[in-house]
């Protein structure tokens, strides 16, 4: 190869690895400038691909940015689904052990409930793809056709909120419950056309009902008081409303409080970590440190709840 | 000048053919035009315009996806680099080398700009799925690329029948009319 061409190749490398490093708003430039180029070559193929839907349709594959941004999450799949496994089996062991499913008769599957609960396996976005959708990158020409993502979903205010790549097509309705394995670590927060975006238990709005559940004696367990878990936008949450009439300790398990009796079994917030009572408090001040989350976010479930199909047919 | 016009004319078509190419069954693997475009500008353009070009078609994959741009043109340069030296005295390498070179740039590209961007989103990639993902890709950008290869070859052997013909016929008139 000759000087000039590595001097070119050096010069492009260095260009290249100045726009990686560059602003988001250069970079967003950049790429607004080529697409702008690109595009009277995009519209004609995409003319010829509405002129000829039906042999077309059948050889069209994705779009070039959900292939790219699909990949890595695809690679990312099994190790996340061979971790999930793992926690399972773990959980399941667990479960066992305390023995609650023999407190509850029916499994999800045989419920004839009006309302059954389902668990439906979705992906968190990551941050730079976050950032595009919420940029409107994604979506170059869709909002021209009156094809947007629901405002509250993109809006600045859910800036900090992590995004589900699920929306209303998935039936999802906000409070959704969002759980690793079996324990929850977060809920759904505004549900968009085809994101979501969802809080963790340790953010600052995150409300939920919770139930201390305690050890006594040789492998028994009894429910003790509820409370409120609330996020504080830190690592640890605060149980509220536990009146000072109730024992708590560290170590205690917090679970679940469903009302509605919607789920067979309790699931797992995390732990107790301190418990004060003052002697003029009427509630306790009680710490929980909720499951550890992995490094990396990609895969959870989420627990929604949907109209029981045998409940809702007309008989004949 | 015509091998310059070859070259953008290749590299648009490829940036606007490239989103809707189709997937193949195996492992959604489809072809991956840059891939192929590189080997042609490479053995098209020679010198420093032809590494210039590769840079250009790599921004403008840059600007079809969503990752940050700039991997895309460190990619294609260091592919159009590597073929630079591989193809430094030979001259136009034959279909078999053609299509070997296909299916190297494509896997070399493919596999360091997802590696470099799965790297930048602090994502754990399994090695093992991602690199029969990019040996399927690389073999369909081959396979596409012979069958182009064939394509222009039948076409420039009809082309060459019919010009000979032609000349054939245009001498016998130039005999028989002296003009």
């Amino acid at each position: 190869m000759s000087s000039r061409s590595l001097l070119t190749t050096c010069c492009l490398a260095l260009l290249g690895a100045a726009l990686l490093l560059s602003p988001p708003k250069l970079a967003q430039s950049v790429r607004g400038a080529i697409a702008d180029f690109l595009r009277p070559g995009l519209e004609s193929v995409r003319l010829v691909r509405e002129n000829v839907p039906d042999r077309f349709h059948t050889i069209a594959g994705e779009e070039p940015e959900a292939q790219s941004a699909s990949e890595p999450a695809s690679a990312a799949l099994d190790a996340e689904k061979e971790l999930n496994r793992a926690l399972q089996i773990r959980l399941a062991q667990l479960e066992e052990k305390l023995g609650i499913d023999e407190q509850t008769p029916s499994g999800l599957s045989s419920s004839t409930r009006l309302v059954t609960p389902s668990l439906v396996e979705v992906a968190v976005l990551g941050d730079t793809m976050t950032e595009h959708w919420r940029s409107g990158k994604l979506i170059d020409h869709g909002s021209k056709n009156g094809v947007h993502e629901n405002e509250l979903v993109l809006s600045p205010k859910s800036g900090a909120s992590r995004l589900l790549d699920v929306g209303q097509q998935f039936e999802l309705s906000p409070e959704d419950t969002l759980l690793l394995g079996r324990c929850i670590i977060g809920k759904v927060e505004h549900v968009g056309r085809w994101t979501s975006t969802f809080h963790l238990v340790t953010d600052a709005h995150y409300r939920g009902r919770a139930q201390l559940i305690r050890k006594t004696g040789t492998d028994r367990y009894v429910f003790e008081a509820t409370g409120i878990l609330k996020g504080q936008g830190e690592r640890l949450c605060k149980l509220e409303g536990v009146g000072a009439e109730h024992s708590v300790r560290v170590h205690d398990a917090v679970y679940t409080a469903d009302r509605d009796g919607l789920l067979p079994v309790p699931l797992y917030y995390g732990e107790v970590v301190e418990a004060t009572l003052n002697s003029d408090d009427r509630e306790w001040t009680i710490l929980v440190a909720p499951v550890q989350l992995p490094s990396h976010l990609t895969r959870v479930q989420l627990l929604r709840t949907s109209f029981n199909p045998d409940r809702l047919a007309v008989k004949e | 000048m015509i091998r310059h016009l070859m070259a953008a004319g290749a590299i648009y078509l490829a940036l606007i053919l490239q989103p809707s190419l189709a997937a193949t069954g195996v492992l959604q693997a489809r072809p991956w035009l840059p891939g192929m475009v590189v080997v042609v500008v490479a053995m098209l353009v020679p010198g420093p315009a032809g590494v210039l070009w590769s840079g250009v078609l790599g921004l403008g994959v840059d600007g079809l996806t969503l990752a940050p741009p700039g991997i895309q043109l460190v990619a294609a340069v260091t592919v159009a680099a590597v073929l630079r030296i591989i193809n430094a005295d030979a001259g136009t390498p034959p279909v078999f080398l053609f299509l070997l070179q296909v299916a190297f740039a494509t896997a070399v590209w493919r596999m360091s700009s997802i590696l470099l961007l799965a790297e930048l989103d602090d994502r754990d990639l399994s090695l093992t799925v991602l690199s029969k993902t990019v040996a399927c890709e690389a073999l369909t950008t081959a396979t596409l690329a012979g069958c182009l290869a064939a394509v222009a070859c039948m076409s420039s052997a009809a082309l060459r029948r019919n010009s000979g013909s032609a000349t054939v016929l245009r001498n016998e008139w130039s005999m028989l009319t002296g003009r």
